[in-house]
C-alpha cells in the first residue's frame, strides 16, 4: 500500500464525463501536478486517480477532491480546485 | 406518520393504515391547507450541487423569519433535470426551483411569507423564448416525459412509506397477495406486456413462470441493481427517490415465483441508495409488511442487501449470483439458467431494479393501463439517462417507440452550444453508436438491435462535431478490457487486440489493414464470448466502423482526425495573417518547435512565427497562450 496525499483527486471518466472532455482536465492536472495516473505529488499533498462514473452525469464533466465534487469543469477549474484545496 | 403500537396483521389493518396515510400527499398535489412545503432534492446528482447545505440554510431562514407555523421542510426523490440541480420545490403552489443557491433560501422562504410572487431568479428559463417558467410541468423538459418507473420520484419523500402509500402504493401487492392466483397475476404480467429493463428485454411474465415452474421448495429473488454502465444513473436515482416501489415489485413477484428470500445485490459506490433502501426494509419489518405471515397469509418473505465491488461483469446474472454466494464475479455457462439453478443451486429470479419499479403500477393499474402505452412489442416507458453535449441532462422516461429526435431536441434540447448533433449512444459499453442520419428511429428493442445497437440500461450519450468516433470506440475497449473477467480467451485476449489496433489507428499508426481486423476479430469475438459481456464488446467497433468508416479511413489514409479530437493526428499552425509576432507562443512552447519566419508582422519590427511539426509535441500550449487565438488545429 503507498500512502495517499492529502488531498485525494479523482477525475471521472464515465461516458458522460469522457463525451465533455475529461481527459483533457486529467491531462491538465498530470500537467500541473507533474505526476501520472496513481501517483502521488513529492510533497505528498496530492494523488491523482481516475474514477468510472460518480453518478453525476448531469454536471459533467466531474472532479471529487476528498469526496466533495465539483462539476461543470473546464481547464481553468484544474487551479481553482488546486488553489481552494492546498 | 400516524403511530403504529401493533403490526399490521391483516388485509383490514393494513387499510386502515393507509386510510390513516391517505391525506399525506394533500398538499404536495396542490391542495391548499394555509400552509405550504418546501421540499429540497436529497438525491446524489442534487448533493453534488450541494443541496445539503440548502436544506440547511432553508431551516435556519424559516426559523430566523419566524415561519416555522407557515412552512414545512421536506425532501424529495430525484427530479431527473440534475443538470439544473440543486432543485427545490414549493407547495401546494409548485413552484419548481432550480440551482437554488444557500444564498437564495432567504428569499425563497420571504417570499412566501410575503405571498409575493415565486423568486424569478431561480426560476427555469425557456431557452426558445426567454420566458420564465414556474410550474415543472410547463417545462419542456417535463412536456413529453411519462412517468411510471419515476412516479413517484421528485413527488414523495423518498424515507416516508406514509407517503408512498398516499400515492397507491401496495394497492398492487394487496391484490397479488390476496386476490389473484399466481397463475392470474403471471397471465396479467403477459398482458401488460413488460420486458426486463436490466439491458435484454426478456418479458418479465415468463421469466417469473419458468422460475415459479422449477421444481424446489426453496426459491431466491433477486434485484439486480449492479448498474455498472458508466453514464447510466436511473437504477440509483430509483432507489434513492422511492426505493419502496423496489421493495413492493419484489414482493409481489416473490409472491407469484413462491420465493421467500429477498437479495438486493448493489454496488457499494451508492450508499444513499443502500442507506435508503435498508430504512425502506426495516420500516417495512416493523410494520409487518416483510417478514413471517405477511398481513396474515401464507406468505413469508425477507429481502438481503449484498454488497458488490462495482465490477461491470457481476452485472451479468451468473457472475452476480457467484459473486453473491462469495465466490469470484465470474459467469457461468448458461443453461443452466438461473430460474433452474441460481443462487446457492436454487431456482432464482433475477430482474433489474427499474423492472421491479414498473410492477406496482401494473398491478396497481391493472395490465390495460401499461400495455397502452408503447410500441407494438414494447409495452411501456423507459428511462433513459441522457447525458454528453445536450442541453438537458438528466433522467428522462418516454413511452417506448418515442423517436431519439424527440428525446434529444424536444426534451434534451438540442445540443450544447449550438453544435451539430453527430451521434448517439445507447447501451452503454455492450451498445453502439447510432448516426445522425437515424435520428427518427423510434427507441424500442426492436428497432435498437435493428441499426447495430441495443437498450442496455438506458445509457444515452449525445455527441457532437467535436467527438472523434474512433475515440470513442477506443474508450469503451478500454473500458471492456479493464472489467473483462478474464474467464475465456476470446473476451481476455480478443478485446486487448482490438484496443490495441484501436491504439494504434488514434495514435497514427493505423492501415487499411487494420480496419478488416477490427472487423473480423469483433465478429469472431461476438461469436464465441462466454458471456454477454463479451459478446456484446466489439458492437462500440462495429457500430462506428458501419456509420464512421470515413473516420477511421482518414484516420490511417490521411493521418488525420477529423474532429481534431485525437491528439497525436493534431497539427498545430499559426494563421499568418493572424500573427502579430508577439512570440508569446515561442516562449511557452516546451520544446523550442516555435520561431520566427523573416515575414515580417503588422509591427514590422516583429515577425511572424511558424510551428515545426517535427519538433512539436501537440501539447497546445502555443494556442492557449496566443493572444489573438492566431494558433489552431
Ligand atoms: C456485462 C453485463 C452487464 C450487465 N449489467 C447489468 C446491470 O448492471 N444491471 C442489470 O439490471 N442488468 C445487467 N445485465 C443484464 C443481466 O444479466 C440480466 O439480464 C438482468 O438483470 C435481468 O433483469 P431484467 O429481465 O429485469 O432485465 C448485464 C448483462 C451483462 C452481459
Amino acid at each position: 500500500m503507498k500512502k495517499s496525499g492529502k488531498f485525494v483527486i479523482r477525475v471521472c471518466l464515465g461516458t458522460a464525463c469522457y463525451v465533455r472532455g475529461a481527459e483533457k482536465i486529467l491531462h491538465k492536472f498530470q500537467e500541473t501536478l507533474g505526476i501520472k495516473e496513481g501517483e502521488t505529488t513529492s510533497d505528498g499533498l496530492y494523488t491523482l486517480e481516475t474514477v468510472r462514473c460518480v453518478g453525476a452525469c448531469g454536471l459533467a464533466p466531474v472532479v471529487q477532491v476528498n469526496g466533495k465534487t465539483y462539476g461543470n469543469c473546464t481547464l481553468e477549474s484544474v487551479q481553482q480546485i488546486l488553489e481552494e484545496n492546498k | 406518520m400516524a403511530k403504529i403500537l401493533e403490526k399490521l396483521k391483516t388485509r383490514e389493518d393494513f387499510m386502515a393504515f393507509c386510510r390513516a396515510n391517505s391525506h399525506r400527499l394533500d398538499r404536495r398535489k396542490g391542495k391548499e391547507d394555509g400552509k405550504h412545503t418546501i421540499a429540497v432534492c436529497s438525491s446524489s446528482g442534487c448533493h453534488a450541487s450541494g443541496s445539503e447545505s440548502v436544506y440547511d440554510m432553508f431551516k435556519a431562514e424559516i426559523e430566523k423569519q419566524g415561519a416555522q407555523d407557515l412552512i414545512d421542510l421536506d425532501i424529495n426523490g430525484c427530479f431527473g433535470f440534475c443538470e439544473k440541480g440543486p432543485i427545490c420545490k414549493v407547495y401546494p403552489e409548485d413552484t419548481f426551483y432550480i440551482q437554488v443557491k444557500p444564498e437564495d433560501a432567504a428569499e425563497i422562504v420571504k417570499s412566501i411569507v410575503e405571498k409575493s410572487k415565486p423568486v424569478e431568479k431561480n426560476l427555469y428559463t425557456n431557452p426558445a423564448t426567454g420566458e420564465k417558467i414556474a410550474n415543472q410541468e410547463e417545462i419542456p423538459f417535463y412536456k413529453k416525459q411519462k412517468r411510471i418507473a419515476l412516479r413517484n420520484c421528485g413527488l414523495v419523500n423518498p424515507t416516508s412509506l406514509g407517503d408512498y402509500l398516499a400515492n397507491g402504493g401496495f394497492k398492487g401487492f394487496l391484490r397479488v397477495l390476496f386476490d389473484l392466483t399466481p397463475e392470474e397475476a403471471i397471465e396479467e404480467m403477459k398482458e401488460a406486456g413488460l420486458r426486463g429493463r436490466g439491458g435484454a428485454g426478456f418479458p418479465t411474465y415468463l421469466k417469473w413462470d419458468i422460475c415459479r415452474k422449477s421444481p424446489g421448495e426453496t426459491k431466491y429473488l433477486i434485484c439486480n441493481a449492479d448498474e455498472g454502465d458508466p453514464g447510466a444513473f436511473m437504477d440509483r436515482s430509483i432507489m434513492e427517490g422511492d426505493p419502496y416501489s423496489v421493495v413492493e415489485g419484489m414482493m409481489s413477484a416473490a409472491k407469484i415465483i413462491g420465493a421467500n428470500h429477498g437479495v438486493v445485490y448493489i454496488r457499494a459506490e451508492y450508499p444513499l441508495a443502500v442507506e435508503r433502501l435498508s430504512s425502506a426494509i426495516e420500516e417495512l419489518k416493523k410494520v409487518g409488511l416483510l417478514g413471517k405471515n405477511i398481513l396474515g397469509s401464507p406468505f413469508s418473505f425477507d429481502i438481503e442487501i449484498k454488497y458488490g465491488a462495482g465490477a461491470f461483469v457481476c452485472g451479468e446474472e451468473t457472475a452476480l449470483i457467484k459473486s453473491a454466494e462469495g465466490d469470484r464475479g465470474e459467469p457461468t455457462v448458461k443453461p443452466p439458467f438461473p430460474a433452474q439453478k441460481g443462487l446457492f443451486g436454487k431456482p432464482s429470479n433475477v430482474n433489474n431494479v427499474e423492472t421491479f419499479a414498473n410492477v406496482p403500477y401494473i398491478y396497481g393499474h391493472g395490465p390495460e393501463a401499461f400495455n397502452k402505452i408503447g410500441s407494438e412489442k414494447s409495452k411501456g416507458t423507459k428511462v433513459f439517462a441522457l447525458a454528453g453535449k445536450v442541453n438537458n441532462v438528466g433522467l428522462v422516461e418516454v413511452p417506448m417507440g418515442t423517436s431519439l429526435r424527440e428525446i434529444i431536441y424536444d426534451i434534451g434540447g438540442g445540443i450544447k452550444n449550438g453544435k451539430e448533433f453527430k451521434a448517439v449512444q445507447t447501451g452503454g459499453p455492450s451498445g453502439g453508436c447510432i448516426p445522425s442520419s437515424l435520428i427518427d428511429t423510434p427507441i424500442d428493442y426492436e428497432h435498437l438491435s435493428a441499426i447495430g445497437s441495443m437498450m442496455g440500461s438506458g445509457g444515452m450519450i449525445v455527441m457532437d462535431e467535436d467527438n472523434c468516433m474512433v475515440a470513442i470506440a477506443k474508450f469503451y475497449l478500454t473500458f471492456t478490457v479493464d472489467e473483462s473477467c478474464g474467464k475465456c480467451t476470446p473476451c481476455r485476449v480478443g478485446n486487448k487486440r482490438l484496443l490495441e489496433i484501436l491504439t494504434k489507428i488514434v495514435e497514427g499508426n493505423g492501415t487499411e489493414e487494420d480496419l478488416e481486423d477490427l472487423e473480423n476479430l469483433s465478429l469472431v469475438i461476438e461469436d464465441t464470448a462466454l458471456c454477454g459481456l463479451g459478446q456484446s464488446s466489439p458492437n462500440p467497433v462495429l457500430s462506428t466502423l458501419r456509420y464512421f468508416r470515413d473516420e477511421y479511413e482518414a484516420h490511417v489514409n490521411q493521418k488525420i482526425c477529423p474532429s481534431h479530437e485525437c491528439k497525436a493526428l493534431a497539427k498545430y499552425a499559426i494563421d499568418p495573417a493572424k500573427c502579430i509576432g508577439c512570440t508569446k507562443c515561442a516562449r511557452n512552447c516546451p520544446v523550442n518547435a516555435i520561431h520566427p519566419t523573416d515575414k515580417p508582422a503588422k509591427n514590422p519590427k516583429l515577425f511572424i512565427h511558424k510551428i515545426d511539426e517535427a519538433t512539436c509535441i501537440k501539447c497546445g500550449t502555443c494556442a492557449n497562450n496566443c493572444p489573438v487565438k492566431a494558433i489552431s488545429l
